[in-house]
């Protein structure tokens, strides 16, 4: 019996424990700071200007046109984002590798300098033949990286059964392996959907117009504007439809193999006398995913000359950028730490609610998150607008997610044992950690802080609301040049955003080969 | 019922040899069961008969009708051979009576030749709505089997199907299935690394090492007249010996033992079962010494240290060696007592 009161302490989580609880408990509050404005908006505006807002005949253009584009975009990338994989996954196509990679790379190229490229090239396609093009040739890899992933996990044996029960190849197809694609469909799907809602620069430059553009030149008209605010309001009712639409079709049917023997390899499809009209038209493809923006960049460059590379401008935009995404990373990685450990280590219903808070928020559109925080600052805490740590707020925000997903990974492989046996070795609870899970997760964590700094480097939408005077990151000084149609001038800036990105591709890549299936 | 004929198949993935030169016929209607250690090639074999895989080298013909030939490779789906892989590997979004229809054309009867198959294979028909992850390990190869047998299918393939189920449901599963196939009249072939599973499954075995086939023939036989010596201990433990063999005695170090070869110097084999243990006072065979006992229930697993014969006056090769045997349970034996060993029955000799 222990006899030595200072011993005992009442039972329940301890003060290292309930720290962290605290810690994301806040983050989780922050999280919701978006939602809170939107319900507040509705609320404030009063019925009428909602009903006069809403119900006019923008809004349902604006919605008609998110529509086409989801409509037509998504089964599109659906469709070439499995014809693709099963090339690379399930054909004696030659030179594999090289393939997907090359399906993965237009990730290094921001969407805007994508539509960017397209827009000098073809100055007059326009509309939502053009916005199509070019959000399936920048968001392709999105759903190309989970599908590729998840054909080359399935195990072969399924389909040899099918085969073996009478169904011809493309019978095993359609009836065993697609409905295996399901969640990678899903959740790639989503991911593209959600980003074609967010994107603003993409459909600027094809002249498409979405709640993005409409909030964002709205914003710019009038500041913190009602109607901006309202269309943020409806943008996020569309989200919301997205994320629900995704949960129905994903079902909750296991997709696990049955069973845990030793996968074998799928055995490849011989490609024989289509091998060359398959190798042509990934040519093409390649062609209008890479070889455009390549293109376009390198006749800039060329026609620019010297005289483009002002290098104290570019040097001081490189240098914001790079600053900005370390503080936004550091910060966002920091946000998601105490989240990721008590998802592993404290599994409860509350975890879950909190951690589900932190998850919505990066669904939300970049000018939803930048709308909520304008607002804010200028009712409530006025030194905030415009100011360095919003903007770093905002970044946190929207890239909570991909910390959380990361850090979860890193810390689920550092064994709790660890932790246990530095207590028991004397170390109090957030020591423990210090010493041991957190240096083991280390590693991964910086994977996922990197890939958040990609995410903030390339950021335009929040940038461009959020951002104090005199701030000029690459992006930013990409848009500008863009919209005064000086596409020479631009050429650099983009240049450095793709040189930027290329670590975000390897990254992305090799997280989809190594994170099993849900 | 077709009879299947494998001649000279060979399949090699890159330099590496997974089937040579196998020659075999499996009657129709038999049970073969082909066994091997693990990497001997048994599941390539099985794969390439499958269509799954097409062969380097060699036939298969199947009721007379080759299955492969230089230029042509009938593929699985038109091969009408069934297929039970390890684990059942059931379509996971497919409910249970999808899984077993899977093979059937959807037409008229469908349903009820589904609901056939459950009672056939001991499911109740409800499990029909269920979905793969609610059944036991043991159900979803009993679901497995029922959507192999659907088809009707001329020869039916099983992979290993038994070996993620426990102990006493194995032997159950085994059974059943045996059962079922036989009153089918179906052309079977098991491929195991058990050997016990093998030898009490099948009316013929087939052992394979190295992509090779070593021998084939009824259980009993090969049990009896392995080979050779890695074949002999594959099917069961085996006391190999040196021996000299003269007017059809073997001279062994557990003494003379008739056996049906010529004269020389050979390697013989006697099953554990052949020796028996006595207390040494009984008096008849040669002396050894108990060196540990573990109980196993319903026998002590003994080892024994064969001593050397102080009067032995015959021509012996070998003059020690150590043992394993079973005895009765009732038969406890304390370490250092000696006992004297028995040998009856025949000796095999290798031919190499």
């Amino acid at each position: 019996m222990l006899t030595a009161p200072s011993l005992l302490r009442r039972s329940g989580p301890s003060r290292g424990h309930a720290l962290l609880l605290a810690f994301a408990a806040m983050v989780a509050l922050l999280s919701l700071l978006p939602l809170a404005f939107v319900l507040w908006i509705a609320l404030d505006s009063g019925w009428e200007t909602v009903v006069a807002m809403v119900f006019r005949r923008k809004v349902a253009d604006l919605l008609i046109n998110s529509a086409l584009l989801l409509g037509l975009a998504l089964p599109i990338c659906l469709a070439l984002a499995v014809a693709l994989a099963f090339l690379v996954e399930r054909t004696d196509l030659p030179l594999r590798k090289l393939w997907s990679w090359l399906f993965v790379a237009p990730l290094a190229v921001p969407a805007f300098v994508h539509s960017y490229a397209w827009s000098s090239v073809a100055p007059g396609f326009h509309g939502l033949w053009a916005a199509v093009l070019v959000s399936v040739l920048a968001y392709l890899p999105f759903l190309y990286l989970p599908v590729a992933a998840q054909l080359r996990r399935l195990d072969p044996v399924l389909e040899e059964t099918a085969g073996a029960l009478g169904r011809a190849p493309i019978q095993v197809f359609f009836s065993v392996t697609l409905p295996q694609l399901r969640l990678a469909l899903c959740g790639g799907g989503l991911l593209v959907g959600l980003h074609l809602l967010a994107e603003y620069g993409l459909f600027v430059l094809t002249r498409f117009d979405t709640f993005a553009t409409a909030i964002v030149d709205q914003f710019q008209a009038v500041y913190n504007g009602p109607a901006a605010n309202l269309l943020g309001g409806v943008l996020v009712l569309v989200c919301f439809a997205l994320l629900l639409l995704e949960i129905a079709l994903r079902g909750d049917e296991r997709y696990a193999r049955v069973g845990s023997g030793a996968a074998r390899p799928g055995r490849r499809h011989r490609l024989g006398r289509l091998a060359w009209p398959v190798l042509f038209l990934l040519i093409g493809f390649v062609g209008l995913t890479l070889g455009v923006p390549a293109l376009t960049l390198g006749r800039w460059l060329i026609q620019g000359g010297a005289g483009i590379w002002r290098l104290d401008m570019i040097g001081e935009a490189l240098w914001q950028t790079i600053l900005l995404a370390l503080f936004g990373a550091l910060l966002t990685t920091l946000a998601a730490f105490p989240m990721a450990w008590l998802s592993i280590r404290r599994p409860s219903r509350l975890q879950k609610l909190l951690e589900a808070s932190h998850y919505y928020v990066g669904a939300l559109p970049g000018v939803i998150v930048a709308l909520a925080l304008v607002t804010i600052a200028v009712r409530f805490i006025q030194p905030l607008y415009q100011s360095v740590p919003t903007l770093l707020l905002a970044y946190m925000l929207m890239f909570l997610p991909r910390a959380l997903v990361g850090l979860r990974a890193s810390i689920a492989q550092a064994p709790v044992e660890l932790e246990r046996v530095a207590a028991n070795l004397g170390r109090p609870p957030l020591l423990a950690i210090w010493h041991t899970t957190l240096r083991l997760a280390a590693p991964g964590a910086a994977a996922s802080a990197a890939l958040v700094a990609l995410g903030i480097a390339n950021e335009l939408t929040g940038t461009l609301m959020l951002a104090p005077n005199g701030t000029r990151t690459l992006a930013m000084r990409f848009w500008s040049y863009t919209s005064e149609l000086n596409f020479a001038a631009a050429a650099p800036y983009a240049v450095l955003m793709v040189a930027l990105s290329l670590p975000l591709v390897v990254l992305l890549r090799l997280e989809a080969d190594g994170r099993p299936a849900r | 019922m077709s009879e299947l004929i494998l001649s000279a198949l060979g399949k090699s993935y890159g330099r590496v040899p997974a089937v040579e030169q196998v020659d075999l016929t499996i009657p129709a209607g038999a049970r073969m069961a082909i066994v091997g250690p693990s990497g001997s090639g048994k599941t390539s074999l099985l794969r390439l008969i499958a269509g799954f895989e097409a062969p380097d080298a060699g036939r298969i013909i199947l009721g007379g009708v080759p299955l492969n030939d230089g230029a042509g490779f009938a593929p699985p789906h038109r091969r009408e051979i069934g297929y039970v892989p390890q684990e059942g590997a059931l379509f996971p979004h497919l409910s249970i009576a999808a899984n077993i229809g899977f093979g059937l054309a959807r037409a008229p009867g469908r349903e009820a030749r589904v609901a056939e198959l459950l009672q056939q294979v001991g499911l109740p028909y409800d499990f029909g709505r269920r979905r793969p992850h609610e059944l036991s390990g043991g159900q979803q190869q009993r679901v497995a089997l029922a959507r192999a047998m659907a088809r009707k299918p001329r020869v039916m393939l099983l992979d290993e199907p038994f070996s993620a189920l426990d102990a006493g449901l194995r032997e159950a599963m085994r059974d059943m299935v045996a059962s079922i196939l036989g009153e089918a009249g179906i052309t079977t072939i098991l491929v195991t690394h058990d050997q016990a599973e093998a030898l009490s499954f099948a009316h013929l075995l087939a052992v394979m090492r190295e992509g090779r086939l070593i021998q084939s023939g009824t259980p009993q036989a090969l049990y009896r007249h392995p080979a050779d010596p890695a074949t002999a201990r594959f099917l069961g433990e085996a006391i190999i010996l040196s021996a000299m063999v003269e007017n059809g005695l073997a001279h062994t170090l557990l003494g003379p033992v008739p056996v049906a070869s010529g004269p020389g110097t050979r390697t013989v084999m006697l099953r554990p079962e052949q020796l028996l243990l006595a207390p040494r006072h009984t008096g008849a065979g040669t002396t050894a010494r108990i060196v540990s006992q573990s109980f196993e229930g319903a026998s002590w697993r003994t080892v024994v240290e064969h001593l050397p014969q102080p009067e032995a006056g015959e021509p012996i090769l070998e003059t020690a060696s150590v043992f394993t045997l079973r005895v009765p349970s009732a038969m406890e034996l304390a370490p250092g007592s000696l006992v004297s060993i028995q040998v009856t029955g025949s000796a095999h000799v290798f031919s190499t």
